[in-house]
């Protein structure tokens, strides 16, 4: 697969990522409502954890793929946003195979800091005035990947970011997947 | 006893409220293994997308030399380099490369046609583009504005350098950039694949810019948006730079 195949998928997949947040809220929003909803978010609960590990794992693989594969240079920020999204794959996976309270947390804290990271590059590549020069080698404002028109790669961070938010917050307090989850527990 | 039976019985009271028909949660009626296959049917549809709607989109400028012939436009050029390299730039203000003999260097401008910025007595400007930095791509109209107001009149010599040239970043080729901006009537040089002509002149950010007056040597170097830096109006900042190149 080459760049640009790479890139073109790697967008979508963001895409389907941001869809998916969106959706899982929705969903959350109407269960009150709909027994289908309520059904769709207690089996989104029930593999969240493992889902939302999948989904630092493609971010973690294709930022390593821009880096390692492709040749762009990480600049400051994109180094913050690795720093919140590479342990996110340790933190969810492990909340995936225990049920550690600490873990959903520590991992909402972190996607918070690197969606608030990534919000803040997409936008200065943007408005790139607000740097006055390129860096030589790996300029924060500078775009090496845009799909779709909007698709950079901070904003394919920030889907990334929304997306594991959604997955760990949005199925919960729906009182049919809490009970779900405590028969689950309950069966070990 | 009957506190322990009073403690239990809310709890499944409450169950049995919200889930009256769930006495096997199991049995849902959307199980995760749909959940499972949907996510894997997605990532399917969307790898398949990727590679069907990847490649076909380059844009077409159409490159001509000097005799008005259509030429394939060249993107790199072998540099040569005569001369002392200068010092990669720190601090504008105290720069040692001030005074400094400036290299010599030649190479190729995209539609072939050789280019050297040599020691001829006249002072110049050159500036130092990529085509992938947004703040450079901010200041090309800028910079073909003033040339083709006159740029400093028949004082100064302007140039054009492309460095960090690279296929794996965006708004590649710069022979297409520069076209698609009307960039005309000053000599562009395309640097090497390691950008040989940036390392000469010290380049340490982009856009970058060397001023070099009458004598061969460097009277200022500086990088980044020159309005920006100068607080003018572009027109304005370029002649200022270009004072510096006159002054003495």
């Amino acid at each position: 697969m080459d760049t640009e195949t790479f890139s073109l998928f790697a967008a979508l997949l963001a895409v389907v990522a941001a869809l998916g947040a969106i959706g899982v809220v929705v969903l959350r929003l109407i269960s009150g409502r709909s027994p289908f909803a309520t059904d769709v978010l207690g089996a989104v609960h029930a593999i969240r954890f493992p889902l939302a590990a999948l989904v630092a794992a493609a971010s973690m693989g294709g930022s390593l793929y821009f880096s390692e594969v492709a040749g762009f240079p990480p600049c400051r920020y994109c180094w913050w946003q690795r720093f919140a999204m590479y342990p996110l794959v340790v933190v969810l996976g492990v909340a995936a195979v225990s049920s550690n309270r600490w873990l959903p947390r520590l991992a909402t804290a972190m996607a918070t800091i690197g969606a608030g990271i990534a919000a803040y590059h997409y936008q200065l590549q943007r408005f790139p005035d607000q740097g006055s020069s390129c860096d030589a080698t790996a300029p924060c404002t500078a775009i090496w990947v845009e799909e779709l028109g909007f698709v950079t790669i901070p904003a394919m961070a920030f889907a990334g970011f929304a997306a594991i938010l959604a997955l760990i917050w949005a199925p919960r307090a729906v009182r049919r997947t809490a009970f779900v989850e405590d028969e689950l527990v309950a069966q070990g | 006893m009957s506190d322990d039976t009073a403690a239990k019985r809310p709890k499944t009271t409450f169950e049995s409220l919200v889930n009256p028909q769930d006495d096997e949660p199991k049995s849902s009626s959307v199980p995760v293994l749909a959940i499972v296959a949907g996510v894997v049917v997605l990532i399917a549809i969307v790898g398949a997308m990727a590679i069907f709607l990847s490649g076909d989109d380059d844009g077409d400028e159409v490159v001509t030399d000097a005799g008005g012939e259509v030429v394939d436009p060249i993107e790199l050029s072998e540099i040569t380099v005569d001369g002392d390299v200068l010092p990669r730039l720190e601090d504008p203000a105290s720069d040692p490369a001030i005074g400094m003999p400036a290299p010599e260097i030649s190479g190729l401008s995209y539609n072939g046609e050789p280019v050297e910025i040599f020691f001829d007595g006249r002072p110049k400007v050159i500036s130092f583009l990529a085509h992938w930095c947004p703040v450079c791509q901010e200041e090309l109209p800028q910079l073909v504005e003033w040339i083709d107001g006159g740029a400093a009149g028949d004082e100064v010599d302007v140039y054009v350098v492309a460095t960090a040239i690279t296929d794996e970043r965006p708004n590649f080729p710069p022979s297409a950039w520069f076209q698609s901006e009307g960039l005309s009537g000053v000599p562009v040089l395309m640097d090497s694949d390691t950008s040989t002509a940036a390392e000469a002149f010290g380049l340490n950010a982009f856009p970058y810019w060397v001023v070099i007056d009458a004598d061969g040597t460097v009277a200022l170097r500086v990088s980044g948006l020159v309005t920006d830096l100068l607080d003018l109006p572009p027109t304005e900042a370029f002649d200022f730079l270009a004072q510096f190149a006159v002054a003495e």
